[in-house]
């Protein structure tokens, strides 16, 4: 196995954001009642003409500027023949040998720093259909409200070569259109779906082997799963003498398999023509320097600047970067109080990236912790108060509660020395060696002051007391 | 509309046989591959009319392939106007769809023989 490198190239198909879909104005939305939003165009019924959404070449030319992309001005749509239920005209409106962007790169966070993919093309195109499989053994059913969504196809060069970075590229692209506010990118929903061709050569070699596509995965876990399932399965068949066909495969989640689809050889030929109902599509320079005007600091920008100016780790920033109301939530708190490594820390950590409190109870708490007005564990309680109560701030709990950390040596000397009056076989314990009673003692401690004592003070104190016994 | 599937079927006929790299001569095979892809059940006599055609088409196309066109921009659509763009907006429709028309049509899904 060692012998062996994979090669990877990635295909994304991104759903756009739109209201209504790529060549009609019926609506984009396919969670709704099977075949309700369908329109005439849709369905290529005779006498309809497709009209395309302006937004969705706007969509386009964000993304092709956010991945460095080369833009044609003049690009074409194309017709791409198949036969399948799922594609209710016959054919599917896409871009073949001009598509709007080509030649791009993008960059993307892995453990071990900033990497680049090449990107080869983006092009438009519309999605198809959705078949069901039911119980009946029979027939299968088909809903078209998908079908006519605008989608970018996003494609990469072979530069990839483990599935890690594969993963990497993924997640990466997904952040990228989620803060472009091109796609919603939720992976179940299949708002972003990958395919990935998957071939291998011995280290040595300079040519690649035969390449097998993975189709239609929704998620970075299978992504990574289906490369390295793929990559085995290939070896194998190399090492006995076999020889990879050129095929479709689709990943199996539920048995982590891959089955063959069909044999692109016999089946790959599309009769791609140029949509005689659609003139090309001309980009001008104004129109692309005013996309380039609303888009703001990308991903990966945020990634540096986080990691550079606020020394947070790469995991961290990548944690706070992916989910676009967390990165806003962040960057607001941040704007009130500025300890990012706290605020990062408790965003992830406590607050489990669900952000229940506004960032004005946040960073007022954060400033209680910093300035030692109390406790972590005080801090927990306080947050649990504050859920869902946007009236009340931090500071007037630990009035109303009397919260703060108790500084009072006099006060914490009597709590401590009742309490090793109160525990004699504990003491007794400590005493001959069994040191892990301290931290028994300890809590005996934060208990009857209700957690306000100060703990390095009352640490020191306790300390003391029973060194002296 | 009628020029435009001329304009269809000869770009469509031309892209599939040099696809095939056929010479003027089509085989049956060719035919037999061209009409699969389109659906079409054709009988013998059928496919052999066809064949005909096509060899005609062909033919044709390649008198027109002698004039040179080296220093001319390749024409990408034969009406010279712009790409139209629609707002984004949603216009429901009234009415019933005309997806209740096909075939098989239950609980608002096209029933299709089996997939997969």
């Amino acid at each position: 196995m060692a012998d062996y490198e994979v090669i990877i190239g990635l295909e994304f198909h991104i759903q756009l954001l739109t209201n209504s879909k790529l060549f009609s104005s019926a609506r984009n939305g396919y969670e709704n009642r099977p075949n309700t939003n369908v329109d005439d165009i849709d369905i290529a019924l005779p006498g309809t003409l497709p009209v395309i959404n302006s937004k969705a070449v706007e969509f386009a030319i964000k993304l092709g500027l956010a991945l460095n992309c080369k833009f044609n001005t003049t690009s074409i749509f194309s017709r791409k023949h198949y036969f399948y239920p799922d594609l209710p005209k016959g054919y599917q409106i896409t871009q073949h040998d001009l598509p709007i962007c080509e030649y791009g790169n993008l960059n993307f966070p892995t453990k071990n720093g900033i990497k680049a993919v090449e990107i080869e093309r983006i092009h438009i195109e519309e999605d198809s259909g959705k078949s069901l499989h039911m119980d009946d053994i029979n027939c299968s059913y088909c809903d078209y409200n998908r079908a006519g969504i605008p989608l970018l196809e996003v494609v990469t060069r072979p530069d990839l070569r483990s599935a890690e970075e594969a993963m990497d590229v993924y997640k990466a692209l997904r952040t990228l259109v989620i803060h472009l506010d091109i796609c919603d990118g939720n992976m179940q929903e299949g708002s972003i779906r990958a395919d990935a061709n998957v071939s291998i050569r011995k280290h040595d070699e300079k040519i690649f082997g035969i390449r097998t596509e993975i189709k239609n995965i929704n998620s970075v876990k299978f992504l990574g799963q289906a490369i390295n399932h793929e990559f085995h399965r290939q070896i194998l068949k190399v090492e006995s003498g076999q020889r990879i066909n050129r095929e479709t495969r689709l990943w199996d989640s539920h048995n982590k398999i891959s089955k063959p689809l069909r044999d692109k050889e016999t089946i790959l030929d599309y009769r791609y023509f140029p949509d005689p109902d659609l003139p090309p599509l001309i980009i001008s320079e104004s129109r692309i320097r005013m996309v380039h005007n609303l888009i703001q600091e990308l991903p990966i920008q945020k990634q540096i600047r986080y990691q550079e100016e606020f020394q947070l780790t790469a995991n961290e920033a990548s944690i706070l970067i992916s989910n676009k109301v967390i990165t806003l939530y962040f960057e607001q708190t941040l704007k009130l109080y500025k300890n990012a490594k706290n605020i990062a820390n408790w965003i992830i950590n406590e607050m489990q990236l669900s952000p229940m409190i506004t960032i004005f109870q946040l960073a007022q708490l954060i400033r209680l912790i910093d300035d030692k007005i109390v406790t972590t564990k005080i801090a927990r309680y306080i947050y649990e108060k504050l859920l869902n109560n946007q009236a009340v701030m931090p500071i007037e709990i630990v009035a109303d509660e009397k919260l703060e950390i108790q500084h009072d040596c006099e006060i914490l000397q009597e709590i401590i020395k009742k309490i090793i009056i109160n525990n004699p076989t504990e003491v007794q314990k400590y005493k001959s060696g069994k040191t892990r009673v301290f931290e028994f003692l300890m809590g005996q401690v934060i208990k009857n002051t209700r957690g306000v004592a100060d703990p390095n003070m009352a640490k020191t104190i306790l300390k003391e007391y029973l060194d002296q016994i | 509309m009628l020029l435009s599937a001329v304009y269809i079927y000869f770009y469509c006929i031309v892209n599939i046989i040099y696809d095939i790299k056929l010479p003027m001569q089509i085989s049956m095979d060719c035919i037999e591959k061209i009409a699969n892809l389109a659906m079409l059940a054709l009988s013998k006599t059928e496919l052999e009319t066809y064949k005909k055609d096509l060899e005609n088409i062909l033919n044709y196309v390649k008198v027109l392939e002698s004039v040179d066109t080296s220093k001319v921009e390749p024409i990408r659509c034969v009406i010279p106007i712009e790409l139209n763009e629609r707002v984004d907006e949603v216009h429901e429709k009234i009415g019933e769809s005309s997806l209740r028309n096909s075939a098989g049509f239950e609980n608002n899904l096209i029933k299709v023989p089996k997939i997969i």
